[in-house]
């Protein structure tokens, strides 16, 4: 017990090299207590396919709820005449006119099984059935997994194994613009709800051996599965390494959405910025890739995720190397400036306002009295109110379809901006202010950013009302700092400026087209030029 | 830079020794005491970062020879665990009164000069929990906050000196400091207090800055920067107001942006131009603060740092609002005294350290080739 005692005091903590609680993966909670690994359950279970072919299909009709489920089709049929057999599939899942021609037509084929020999299910995929993806497997966990995924499977008497065809023909959206990444010069192509498809949307831009996707399952009681596409030998496997390892750690009862799976993954669940970037786009994904990141494509998801993000990849636009140079700088120097503008302006503004009128020229002054001399509310009340009303707009409009939202926006912005100055319950600067703040957050890119400037400015806005100067700059600090300790995956934040990495793509300036060449050495990939 | 990789580089760490010594150099030597005699500021608060740099590359050069791996090892090679004990147990001390120097300062100055109408305490509030903050997230939030913000400290600096360009008169200058030079040389001794533990506590952690020779680097760099701004502010310092005004003026750099108002367009930045330097005051404030409790616990408590930042936070909270209500005397006494005696404490030893170290190496080294 003494000894309990005295460890809690020493902070139980062993002397490392350094600082142990600098390093992403050690770090030890406040008062070090050192954060275990997670030992995953073993969940895979030793249960095999059997031989015999009922005890196969009660089975499956059993886990399937087969008597009040009526998605399972069974159907059994005899193998070249002599072999029962039977196969299972979803309805809706398989596409059934596959199974007609390819496996009930082949398989009931007279004479097929005549020179059969063990193992069965190997001589059926070799002889009987022409399916371009065909397996066997022995694990039940496995069977039923491939029997969800709308894949089907075909049970043989006296074979221990299950012939598993790749039959998926369920609906799905077709390829389309993307929605919140539009650019007017480059792919219109966006990412869909298919693994398969989105796969397949990679590797037409990404003609490189290299090229690795693995597929496995998202860690949810739901099953459903993700890709992790990476470039093998390129890409720095310790990366690699940490991203599976966050991956197999998850372990709960839904995954649906990469929302959903970032939060899982990610360490800093409290931070106000995402750690990784998800786009809708294959080819900002595809040069992502090329540069080193990894990226995880979730089924029934159409966005990718790309690891790690950085500060300057969040505020990057996919267009931004389409266009010729001076004129992707001079939209990145916009863009930041706009991101500046829209954190920083209101608060700023309050603090003059409130705190240091001598900073504002009289003329400025005198407008700002005069805008705000029958308003009731504080000046502080009235721009916290007037950016809750932005949010407010800006949230109902991207909730409504297309063009009544729209017309949300311009009811908010122009007639609720004007009646609130009529009515008194709003002045025109604080107004003018709010909606600068509002075009410089569209500046932003990357949406979870957006949010993420959007807590930033309330927060700062406070913290002017009640310091002015003082609070702002004081939260400024303390927001920069929570960024400089940030990491993505290992990779600080602000990476490549601090630490300094010799490939500066992306950063503020565009850098040169050529300079794509080079891979991302804040990556530490293992080529340092292509 | 590998991945789950915590240290900082070169360029951080020179941004944290340039910003701590400019602050330290322009902030916490009290310019009304320097002025007693005529100018020279420009030539004694350089000087003060020049004697610190040439002390710094002597235990720099001592470290590369012995072998040892930082400042603290280096001590318990010169002068055995105990003598090591006490004379790391002065620098972190150093480097507490430091960050309590300089925030102090700061806190009244924001005070004297923006919110006249509260009492300091609410200033300590926003400013100290920042500066803890910022410590407590670590030596590597320290350096990148350093780098984001280290050029633009500078630039706002030098934007300052340029904008009331037409104030400045050569005559003001006179006397030159030819003829008191010798009270000049003891202002830059004396003046080390506040510039030294800067640079040596980027030796103690040099393991943080991958190593000796990238911390050596990175202290020189920072060094020189410091050296040519602090000689830039004060000679356009003492080219706007002559040596009489000076000896009576707070903040002399406040009223140099205030001067604007009168001769310029630019009339309406100086406090912005004070909350620029608050940031950097905020920076350099968390390192002291930082490197304090880092070589407490590297010394005595070989856990956690971050449990000693938030109790050395509450400890500069603590004194700074004592200092504030006026009613504890002794404390500020026994901080002046410090101020002026303090640097033989810093010099002597440390000197010593690094005479002692090359001497011991190189006897061993000797003993080790008449051996071979």
């Amino acid at each position: 017990m003494l000894e309990r005692i005295l460890r809690f005091f020493r902070f139980d903590r062993q002397d490392g090299e350094f600082e142990l609680l600098e390093t992403e993966r050690g770090v030890p909670g406040f008062l070090a207590v050192e954060r275990e690994e997670a030992v995953l359950p073993e969940r895979e279970s030793a249960e095999k396919v059997s031989g015999s072919l009922a005890e196969n299909e009660v089975r499956l009709k059993s886990v399937f709820r087969a008597d009040i489920n009526p998605d399972l089709i069974l159907r059994r049929f005899m193998m070249g005449g002599k072999t029962p057999a039977f196969l299972a599939y979803l309805n809706g899942m398989a596409d059934a006119e596959q199974v007609s021609d390819f496996i009930l037509r082949d398989g009931m084929r007279p004479g097929c099984m005549e020179q059969a020999e063990e193992p069965l299910a190997q001589y059926a995929i070799e002889n009987v059935f022409t399916m371009g993806e065909a397996e066997t497997d022995e694990a039940w966990d496995e069977v039923k997994r491939a029997v969800m995924e709308g894949r089907t499977a075909v049970f043989i008497e006296g074979s221990e194994q299950a012939i598993l065809m790749d039959t998926r023909g369920f609906e799905h959206r077709n390829v389309t613009e993307p929605q919140a990444e539009k650019v007017v010069r480059g792919p219109q192509e966006a990412f869909v709800e298919n693994l398969r498809t989105n796969i397949t949307l990679l590797r037409r831009i990404l003609h490189t051996e290299d090229l690795v996707c693995e597929i496995r399952g998202a860690g949810g009681e739901n099953g459903i599965r993700l890709a992790l596409a990476y470039r093998e030998g390129v890409t720095n496997i310790t990366l690699v390494e940490e991203v599976k390892r966050r991956l197999a750690r998850i372990h709960t009862r839904t995954v649906i959405g990469m929302g959903m799976l970032e939060q899982l993954s990610e360490k800093h669940s409290l931070s106000p910025f995402p750690q990784v970037l998800q786009t809708e786009r294959p080819d900002r994904a595809a040069a992502l890739l090329m540069q080193g990141h990894v990226i995880v494509l979730l089924d029934g998801s159409p966005f990718a995720s790309v690891m790690p993000a950085t500060l300057f990849t969040l505020m990057t636009s996919p267009e931004d190397v389409y266009m010729r140079r001076p004129q992707g700088t001079t939209i990145r120097i916009v863009r930041y400036i706009g991101a500046l503008i829209s954190i920083l302006l209101p608060a700023y503004f309050l603090a003059l306002a409130l705190y240091h009128q001598g900073l504002l020229s009289t003329e400025v002054l005198t407008t700002v009295v005069a805008s705000r001399k029958m308003v009731f509310a504080p000046i502080g009340a009235e721009m916290v109110f007037l950016l809750l009303v932005f949010q407010l707009i800006r949230e109902a409009g991207m909730r409504v379809p297309g063009n009544i939202g729209q017309a949300i926006g311009i009811i908010g912005g122009l007639i609720l901006g004007q009646a609130a100055v009529a009515a008194n319950l709003a002045s025109s600067v604080v107004l003018i202010v709010v909606a600068l703040t509002g075009l410089g957050n569209f500046c932003i890119p990357d949406y979870s950013t957006q949010l993420a400037a959007a807590v930033f400015r309330i927060a700062l806005t406070i913290a002017s009302w009640v310091g002015g100067l003082l609070g702002m700059c004081c939260l400024t600090v303390v927001l920069v700092a929570w960024m400089a300790s940030l990491k993505s995956y290992g990779v600080p934040f602000l990476a490549p400026f601090s630490p300094t990495a010799h490939s500066k793509e992306p950063m503020i300036l565009r850098g040169r087209i050529r300079m794509h060449r080079q891979t991302e050495d804040m990556l530490n990939t293992r080529e340092e030029e292509l | 830079m590998n991945l789950f990789e915590g240290r900082i580089g070169k360029q951080e760490g020179a941004n944290i020794a340039g910003i701590a010594l400019i602050s330290g150099a322009l902030f916490v030597l009290d310019i009304a005491e320097e002025y007693r005699y005529g100018n020279g500021t420009y030539v004694a608060f350089p000087g003060a970062i020049f004697l610190s740099l040439m002390l710094f590359l002597l235990l720099a050069g001592a470290l590369r020879v012995s072998g040892q791996k930082d400042l603290t090892a280096l001590l318990d090679f010169a002068f055995g665990k105990f003598a090591g004990n006490v004379f790391a147990a002065l620098l972190c001390a150093f480097l507490f009164i430091d960050a309590y120097c300089l925030l102090s300062r700061f806190s009244a100055m924001v005070h004297a000069l923006v919110y006249t109408k509260v009492t300091p305490f609410p200033v300590l509030l926003w400013i100290v929990p920042t500066v803890v903050y910022i410590a407590f997230r670590g030596l590597e939030c320290i350096g990148r906050l350093a780098k984001c913000f280290g050029v633009l400290l500078g630039v706002v600096l030098l934007v300052e000196l340029l904008l009331p360009i037409q104030a400045y008169e050569s005559y003001r200058l006179f006397p030159l400091p030819v003829d008191h030079w010798q009270s000049i040389a003891a202002d830059a001794f004396s003046g080390m207090f506040a510039t030294a533990p800067a640079l040596l506590a980027l030796l103690c952690m040099a393991q943080g800055l991958q190593g000796v020779r990238s911390a050596k680097q990175a202290g020189l760099i920072g060094a020189l920067v410091g050296i040519v701004l602090a000689a830039l502010v004060q000679l356009a310092i003492g080219m706007t107001y002559t040596y009489a005004e000076l000896q009576n003026m707070f903040v002399p750099l406040y009223r140099l942006n205030l001067k604007l108002m009168q001769e310029s367009y630019f009339f309406r930045e100086d406090k912005l131009a004070l909350f620029t330097w608050l940031i950097g005051a905020i920076i350099a404030g968390a390192y002291y603060l930082y490197g304090s409790a880092f070589l407490f616990c590297r010394r005595w408590s070989r856990y956690d740092v971050r449990p000693a930042v938030i109790a050395g936070g509450v400890a500069l909270l603590c004194c700074i609002a004592a200092e504030h209500t006026g009613q504890y005397r002794v404390l500020t006494d026994a901080f002046a005294l410090v101020q002026r005696y303090g640097t033989w404490f810093l010099a002597v030893p440390f000197t010593a350290a690094a005479v002692v170290s090359l001497v011991k190496t190189r006897i061993r080294k000797g003993k080790a080739d008449e051996k071979a």
